[in-house]
C-alpha cells in the first residue's frame, strides 16, 4: 500500500471516471455500489482510496470548476490523517490474502480465488456496523473478478440493499466474470488505459533508460502498474553463471528479438529452451519482490511475459507489412522486426497472433512449458502441426 | 446517504403494478381470492424481472392487518405492510439464501417455524437466491416443506432453478418469470421519468430499454447512473458515454474503415475506443451487435420489428450495411464471436483485437456464386472491382472460368463466329492447331491459351476473348510466340487482339445438355477424367492446390464438365 493516499485532484488520466463520480456526488445521487472496471495497473485502487478519503474527510474542500463543483479531501483533518496512516476504521479493503485472518483460515495456503469466508467475515458481517467517525463507511473489494460463484452470490443481498451509509466499490479487471446479478446491482465506472506518453514520463522519472521505457510503455497497454513492475525488475540471480551485472527484463527482450529476427525452423528446440530459461529467470526475480504468491502463479507470469514479447514482435511485424510504421511497440529494434516482417505477410502474422493467444491460454491450462514454447516457435516458422483446428 | 436508487424506490407495491408479469400476478390473485394459496412457491427468472417484488407483494397480501383475511389489494399503510416493504417484519422473514446457505441456518429456521406468528395470519419465509443453499440444507428443508404447520408459507426466489433439487421443486408451485420486453420496459421508464420530472430525448428510451436486456432493475440502474450526472435532457449519447459502451459514432467509423479496408485508420479507431476505457471484449460485443443488426436489416428489410432501433441509428445502420453482403456479415459475426471467447480469458487483448479486425478489414468480402453471376450478367464483362462491394472470393462450389475453358476446348460447343470478312470454316481448325502447338512449346502458356475463345479472324487480325484476366495477362506477354505460331499455321503475318469475354458469350457457350442433377455422385472414371482435363490440371499445378471434391454442374455436358472445389 502506498504510504500517502493521493487526493482526487492528483489522480491522472482518469478524468472521466473521477468526473462521473464527482457529478453523482455533487447531485446527491451517489450509488451504494460501484464497479471500477478496467485493466490492472491503471489506477483503480488508487482512485478508490482517494475517493474514500474524500468521502470520509471531515472538512471537504470544494472547488468550482467549469463542469461543476469538485470535491476533494483536505488532507489535514483527523480523518485524513488517519487515512494516510492506513488506519481509518471506516475504510475497509477486502482482498484475497485476508484469508489467513479469518476464523478458520489460519494455516490455509494463499488462495487463487477471493474466498467466500473473507467476503462474509470482512464485508457482510461488518456492514451493519455504523460508521465510527463520519457519515460513510467505504468497502473496497480488490480483484473482484476472482470472486467465485459462491462468493458473488453471498454478496448479492448486501449489494442490493446495503445500509444507507455504505459505499461498496468492486475493483474488477474482467467484468465478464461477474454474475449478471452482481453487475445489475452496481454502477459501472470504466477506467481507460493510461497514455503511453504518461507512462513514459513516469518510467523515466524512475530512472528507466529511454529505450526501455519506450518499450514498456507500449508493451503494457496502458497499465502503469505493469510497466513499473517489468521495467524495474532485476533478473540478476546471485548464482547466475553468466553474471553480466544488472540484467533487466528489457535485456532479455532485446536478446529475444535478435534471435527472432534470425529465427529458422532448425533453431526451434534451442530457442524454446532459451525461452524456458528466461521465463524461469523472470519468475525467480518476481518471486523476490512479491510475497504470498504461489510458485505456479509466478512461473505462469514469467511464461506469459515471454509469450507476450513474441506477440508484440509479431504484431509489429504485421503492422510493418501493412505499411504502418507508427506507434510500434518494438520501435527500438525496428531492424529485427523488419526481418521478421519479411517472413510474415500481414495475413500470416494476423493468424499467428491468434495462435499466440491460444498459447497464452495453454499456460493457464497447465500445459508443459516446453510444449508451449516449441509449439509457438513452430507456428512462427509456419508449421501448424500442433495447432488444434 | 438519503438517496435511494430508483430500482428500490419504484419497486412495485401491488399485483397490478408489477410490470410484464401479468399472468403470474393474475394466478396469484386468483389463488388468494379462492382461498387456495399453496404453502410453498418457487419463483424463477433472470435478474430484475420481479421475483423478490412479487414475493413481498404476496407476503403483504397474506398478512395485511387492515383486511380480515388474505387480500389481493394490501393496504400498504398498516404496520405489517410497511415492515414488509422494508424487509424487517417480524412474521415475514427474508433470508439471504446465498450467505445463509448451510444446514445450521435451515435447522434454525425449522426450530423457529413451529412458533405461531406474532401479529399476522401467517409466518412467511422468503428465501432469496435459494439456489445457493447446500445440498444438505436443501435436504433439511424437505420435511418441513412437505407438510409445514398451517401458519407457515415459504416463498423461494432464484435465478437458477436448475440448481434447486427436484425434490424441492416438486413440493413447490413453480412460477417462471419471463424477461420483460423492451417495449414494456420503455413504457415503465417513461412513466418513472415523468414522475421524476426528468426530460429526455425520444431516441433515448429505446436504447436504454434495449441495453437493459429484459431486466427492469438493469434499466433502472442505468437510468440512475444517467440521472446522477445531473444533466438534462437525457440523450442516447450520454448513455454510451457514461455506461462505458463504445459510442456509436466511433464504432460506425471503425466499421467504415473495415469496409474500406484501410488498416491504418482501422487501428486508429481501435485505439480511440480502447482509450475511452472500453475493454476489448466490449468492443467485440458491440461490433457483433452492429453486424447482427445489419444482417437483420438486410434480410428482413426496413421497417422490421425484430429490431428496436431509434430512427437515426436505423438510417446509419442502413447506410453502413450497403457496404457488406450477408455472407460477409455472417463471417464477421462468427469470427468476432470466436474472438470474444478468447478475449474473455486473456488479460492483454489488444494485439488480438487489432489482428482480428485487421484481418477482417483486409479479408475480401465474400459473395455468393448466384450474386456473382447476376453481376456478371448485368455489368457487361469484367468483374466490377470498383463497385461498393469489395473484391470477391467465390465461396460457392465451382469456378466459372474453369468450365468455360473446358467448354471452349470442346469443338462440339464451338459457337458460330459472327459474320464479316472471316474464314469461318477454318477458324476451329486453326484454333485447335494453335493451342496444340502452343502446348507443345510451353505447357503453361498452352493451358492459359486454352482458356481463351477465338473470336473472329478478320483483316489478318485474330480476336481472342478471355474470361479470366489472369490468362489474358499471361498470353499478352507471350504475344510474339503466339504470332509466330500463327504465322506457321496460316503462312502470313497475323496480329492478335485481346478482349475480355463478354458475359453473354460465355453464358451462351454453355449449351443446354442432358440434365444431370447438380452435385450428383460421379464415378471414379468420371473423376479421373475431370482431373485429367488440362484446364483443371493447370489450376492444380499453378496454384499448388489439392482437389477436395468433384461435383457435376447441372448445365454442363457430363462427364467432361466437372468443377472442382480446390483447397489451396
Amino acid at each position: 500500500m502506498t504510504a500517502k493516499t493521493l487526493s482526487l485532484q492528483q489522480i491522472f488520466c482518469q478524468d472521466k471516471a473521477v468526473g462521473s463520480l464527482q457529478r453523482a456526488f455533487g447531485a446527491g445521487k451517489m450509488a451504494h455500489a460501484y464497479i471500477f472496471a478496467g485493466p490492472d495497473g491503471v489506477g483503480r485502487a488508487m482512485t478508490a482510496r482517494a475517493w474514500g478519503k474524500m468521502l470520509l474527510c471531515q472538512s471537504r474542500v470544494e472547488k468550482k470548476t467549469p463542469e461543476g463543483v469538485f470535491f476533494d479531501s483536505c488532507g489535514k483533518c483527523p480523518s485524513c490523517l488517519l487515512f494516510d496512516g492506513d488506519g481509518h476504521p471506516d475504510f475497509v479493503s477486502i482482498y484475497k490474502e485476508l484469508l489467513s485472518y479469518t476464523k478458520e483460515g489460519k494455516d490455509r495456503k494463499p488462495p487463487r480465488d477471493l474466498p467466500i469466508d473473507v467476503v462474509r467475515e470482512f464485508l457482510i458481517e461488518k456492514i451493519g456496523n455504523r460508521p465510527r467517525m463520519g457519515e460513510f463507511s467505504v468497502y473496497v473489494i480488490h480483484e473482484a473478478e476472482k470472486l467465485n460463484a459462491a462468493g458473488q452470490n453471498a454478496l448479492l443481498k448486501t449489494l442490493e440493499e446495503p445500509p444507507s451509509y455504505c459505499v461498496i466499490i468492486l475493483l474488477c479487471s474482467k467484468t465478464e466474470s461477474l454474475l449478471p446479478t452482481i453487475y445489475s446491482r452496481c454502477q459501472s465506472i470504466p477506467f481507460g488505459p493510461i497514455d503511453r506518453e504518461h507512462i513514459l514520463t513516469v518510467l523515466k522519472r524512475q530512472g528507466v533508460a529511454e529505450s526501455a521505457a519506450a518499450y514498456w510503455s507500449g508493451f503494457c497497454e496502458g497499465s502503469l502498474g505493469q510497466a513499473l513492475v517489468w521495467a524495474t525488475l532485476d533478473c540478476n540471480e546471485k548464482g547466475d553463471k553468466d553474471d553480466k551485472g544488472g540484467k533487466s527484463v528489457y535485456d532479455i527482450k532485446k536478446e529475444l528479438l535478435e534471435k527472432l529476427g534470425h529465427f529458422q525452423l532448425a533453431d526451434t528446440i534451442e530457442l524454446a529452451e532459451w525461452l524456458g530459461q528466461s521465463a524461469k529467470q523472470i519468475s525467480a526475480a518476481l518471486g523476490k519482490v512479491s510475497v504470498d504468491v504461489s510458485t505456479t502463479d509466478l512461473n505462469r507470469r514469467g511464461q506469459k511475459l515471454m509469450i507476450q514479447m513474441i506477440l508484440w514482435a509479431v504484431s509489429d511485424a504485421m503492422r510493418i507489412s501493412l505499411g504502418l510504421e507508427k506507434d510500434l511497440v518494438n520501435s527500438d529494434q525496428i531492424t529485427a522486426v523488419k526481418k521478421l516482417a519479411e517472413k510474415l505477410d500481414s495475413d500470416r502474422a494476423g493468424e499467428l497472433v491468434s495462435q499466440i493467444y491460444r498459447k497464452i491460454e495453454w499456460v493457464d491450462g497447465s500445459i508443459n512449458e516446453k510444449l508451449i514454447f516449441e509449439g509457438l516457435l513452430l507456428n512462427t516458422a509456419g508449421l501448424d502441426i500442433i495447432t488444434a483446428a | 446517504m438519503s438517496y435511494t436508487v430508483l430500482a428500490r424506490r419504484y419497486r412495485s407495491q401491488t399485483f397490478d403494478d408489477v410490470v410484464g408479469q401479468d399472468v403470474i400476478a393474475q394466478t396469484l390473485k386468483n389463488a388468494i381470492q379462492g382461498g387456495k394459496v399453496a404453502h410453498a412457491y418457487l419463483f424463477c427468472g433472470t435478474r430484475g424481472v420481479g421475483k423478490t417484488t412479487m414475493a413481498r407483494i404476496l407476503a403483504k397480501s397474506l398478512n395485511c392487518l387492515a383486511a380480515k383475511d388474505a387480500t389481493t389489494s394490501p393496504c400498504l399503510k398498516c404496520d405489517s405492510c410497511i415492515a414488509i416493504n422494508a424487509g424487517e417484519d417480524i412474521d415475514v422473514v427474508e433470508i439471504d439464501g446465498a450467505s445463509n446457505r448451510g444446514i445450521d441456518n435451515i435447522r434454525e429456521l425449522r426450530q423457529n417455524a413451529i412458533y405461531r406468528p406474532a401479529r399476522a395470519r401467517y409466518k412467511i419465509y422468503i428465501v432469496d437466491e435459494v439456489h445457493m443453499l447446500t445440498t444438505e440444507a436443501f435436504n433439511a428443508l424437505l420435511k418441513i416443506l412437505e407438510e409445514p404447520p398451517a401458519h407457515v408459507k415459504f416463498i423461494f426466489a432464484t435465478t437458477e432453478p436448475n440448481k434447486v433439487l427436484p425434490t424441492i421443486q416438486s413440493r413447490c408451485q413453480r412460477f417462471d418469470f419471463a424477461s420483460i420486453g423492451p417495449q414494456v420496459i420503455a413504457k415503465q421508464l417513461d412513466a418513472i421519468l415523468k414522475i421524476e420530472k426528468i426530460t429526455f430525448e425520444p431516441d433515448f428510451l429505446p436504447q436504454l430499454a434495449r441495453l437493459a436486456n429484459g431486466s427492469m432493475r438493469d434499466a433502472l440502474s442505468l437510468l440512475d447512473q444517467l440521472i446522477s450526472t445531473g444533466q438534462q435532457p437525457l440523450t442516447a449519447a450520454m448513455l454510451e458515454q457514461l455506461l462505458g459502451r463504445p459510442d456509436a459514432e466511433n464504432l460506425n467509423l471503425l466499421i467504415q474503415h473495415i469496409a474500406a479496408a484501410d488498416p491504418a485508420q482501422t487501428l486508429k479507431s481501435i485505439e480511440i475506443l480502447l482509450n475511452q476505457g472500453q475493454s476489448a471484449s466490449q468492443i467485440a460485443e458491440s461490433l457483433v451487435e452492429m453486424f447482427r443488426d445489419m444482417m437483420v436489416l438486410k434480410t428482413a428489410g426496413d421497417g422490421t420489428d425484430i429490431l428496436l432501433l431509434s430512427c437515426s441509428s436505423a438510417t446509419t445502420l442502413n447506410q453502413l450495411s450497403q457496404t457488406f453482403d450477408i455472407p460477409w456479415l455472417v463471417f464477421a459475426i462468427t469470427t468476432l464471436e470466436r474472438l470474444r471467447w478468447t478475449l474473455r480469458n486473456s488479460e492483454t487483448a489488444r494485439a488480438l483485437l487489432e489482428a482480428t479486425l485487421l484481418r477482417l478489414a483486409m479479408s475480401e468480402h465474400f459473395i455468393s456464386l448466384d450474386a456473382l453471376t447476376e453481376q456478371l450478367r448485368g455489368a457487361g464483362g469484367s468483374i466490377p472491382a470498383s463497385a461498393d462491394i469489395k473484391k470477391k472470393t467465390i465461396i460457392s462450389s465451382g469456378n466459372p472460368p474453369l468450365f468455360q475453358a473446358a467448354a471452349a476446348k470442346t469443338p462440339a460447343v464451338q459457337q458460330p463466329i459472327p459474320s464479316g470478312q472471316t474464314e469461318p470454316g477454318s477458324i476451329g481448325d486453326i484454333w485447335r492447331q494453335l493451342v496444340e502447338k502452343m502446348q507443345a512449346q510451353n505447357s503453361q502458356t498452352g493451358g492459359f491459351l486454352s482458356q481463351a475463345r477465338p473470336g473472329q479472324l478478320r483483316n489478318n487480325t485474330l480476336t481472342l476473348r478471355f474470361s479470366s484476366p489472369l490468362a489474358l495477362d499471361m498470353i499478352k506477354k507471350k504475344d510474339d510466340q503466339l504470332c509466330s505460331i500463327l504465322k506457321d499455321i496460316l503462312g502470313r503475318e497475323i496480329t492478335v487482339q485481346y478482349e475480355s469475354a463478354k458475359p453473354e458469350d460465355t453464358a451462351a457457350a454453355t449449351q443446354p445438355s442432358a440434365p444431370a442433377p447438380a452435385g450428383a455422385r460421379i464415378n471414379r472414371q468420371q473423376q479421373e477424367q475431370a482431373l485429367s482435363d488440362p484446364a483443371v490440371q493447370m489450376i492444380i499445378r499453378g496454384l499448388s492446390a489439392n482437389p477436395v471434391q468433384i461435383d457435376r454442374i447441372e448445365e454442363l455436358e457430363p462427364p467432361r464438365h466437372e468443377t472442382e472445389e480446390t483447397d489451396v
